[in-house]
């Protein structure tokens, strides 16, 4: 059999009689899942930047009420700083979505970059975020202030979500990151011959 | 764009284009339940991908692109996961219809199920008449890669093709 034979057999078919699709459960599952990843990253980000805000006037407007010495605005300004760097990000994030060309390509390197990006935001979050609130916290405890079971439960689930974390990089992340490097690898296997 | 307009488009494009997904979850899943898995999931990312959607391509093409990329990302996560078993009753979104399947196009697409994931996408797009240019397009790499690709699967099917002739099948 000649490939234009085959072609005439595949135009010959006629898939569209081959399925039923159940429309009402189709929409139903569209109306549950249809919200797509970047808008759940959106509103993931909202929610920590919303958190780190609040938390940051409220440390400020409880350090102000009581008369605090200068040191305790600093865990205040450290989250307010965490708010500022996360939309940073956000901006940062928006502009590159645009990059991404409508090509099966693009479509990989998407995913990549959304993958690379929930990376580096983990990583960030270990070292910028839960390295220092120990730190405050060991300070907190040097200054005499503060609960000891509250500091010793935080000095027990900072390292858990530390490790936690890096875990879930090394377990997820960097897998499907490199299964689609090699997906990528292969569609494009033959452009420099 | 409004709920409303991005269901009305969606819609349209489900009931013109169907005939395209249905190829390409025949091409990349093989029993009822995983066809009905890649079928909702084809779905949800043409659904989601309608905002980006300017009108540069054709709706064809540009169903043809996203569907290939799930179904291509589905084959890979499968590979480092084996599917999961469905636990109890599930409303499935696809039917398979007692229509008689000829026996040329199921050996058609036994064929196309034995290249890797990237060769079948060719494949699929090269059997439904796009030219070369239009399928670098697609993919987003040279014509002559294209070229390679092609030149591997039609020496696939011939192969496949003398071997069931000369055994007489």
């Amino acid at each position: 059999m000649e490939f234009e034979e085959m072609q005439a057999i595949w135009d010959s078919q006629n898939e569209e009689k081959l399925y039923a699709i159940n429309e009402a459960a189709l929409h139903e599952q569209i109306r549950r899942k249809g919200r797509s990843v970047e808008r759940k990253v959106d509103i993931l980000e909202g929610i920590m930047m919303g958190v780190n805000l609040l938390v940051a006037i409220v440390l400020t407007v409880d350090a102000v009420i009581d008369g605090e010495p200068l040191r305790f605005y600093l865990i205040p300004a450290a989250y307010f700083a965490y708010f500022i760097v996360g939309l940073v990000w956000r901006m940062r994030r928006s502009r590159a979505q645009v990059q991404f060309e409508p090509t099966m390509v693009g479509d990989l390197d998407k995913a990549i970059w959304q993958i690379d990006y929930l990376i580096r935001q983990t990583r960030a979050m270990l070292i910028w975020y839960l390295i220092p609130l120990l730190v405050f916290i060991i300070l907190v405890l040097g200054w005499g202030n503060g609960s000891l079971w509250a500091a010793l439960l935080a000095l027990v689930v900072i390292p858990l979500a530390y490790f936690g974390g890096r875990w879930e990089v090394n377990k997820f992340y960097l897998p499907k990151k490199r299964s689609l490097e090699s997906l990528r690898a292969t569609l494009l296997e033959a452009e420099t011959m | 764009m409004s709920a409303d307009e991005q269901k009305r488009i969606f819609d349209g494009w489900i009931d013109q284009h169907k005939g395209i997904i249905f190829k390409i979850v025949r091409a990349y899943a093989f029993t009822p339940d995983d066809q009905d898995d890649l079928f909702q999931e084809i779905a949800l990312q043409v659904w989601q991908s309608i905002p980006d959607f300017r009108g540069d391509a054709q709706a064809s093409t540009w169903i043809y692109r996203v569907a290939l990329f799930t179904a291509t990302n589905r084959v890979r996560r499968e590979k480092r996961r084996p599917p999961t078993q469905w636990l109890g009753t599930v409303e499935h979104m696809l039917t398979a219809r007692d229509v008689r399947q000829d026996d040329q196009v199921a050996w058609l697409y036994e064929q196309i199920a034995l290249l890797s994931p990237i060769d079948r996408s060719v494949c699929l797009l090269l059997l439904d008449g796009f030219s070369y240019k239009e399928i670098a397009a697609l993919l987003g790499i040279s014509e002559s890669n294209v070229g390679v690709k092609i030149h591997r699967v039609k020496q696939h099917l011939l192969h496949r093709s003398r071997e069931v002739s000369n055994h007489g099948v």
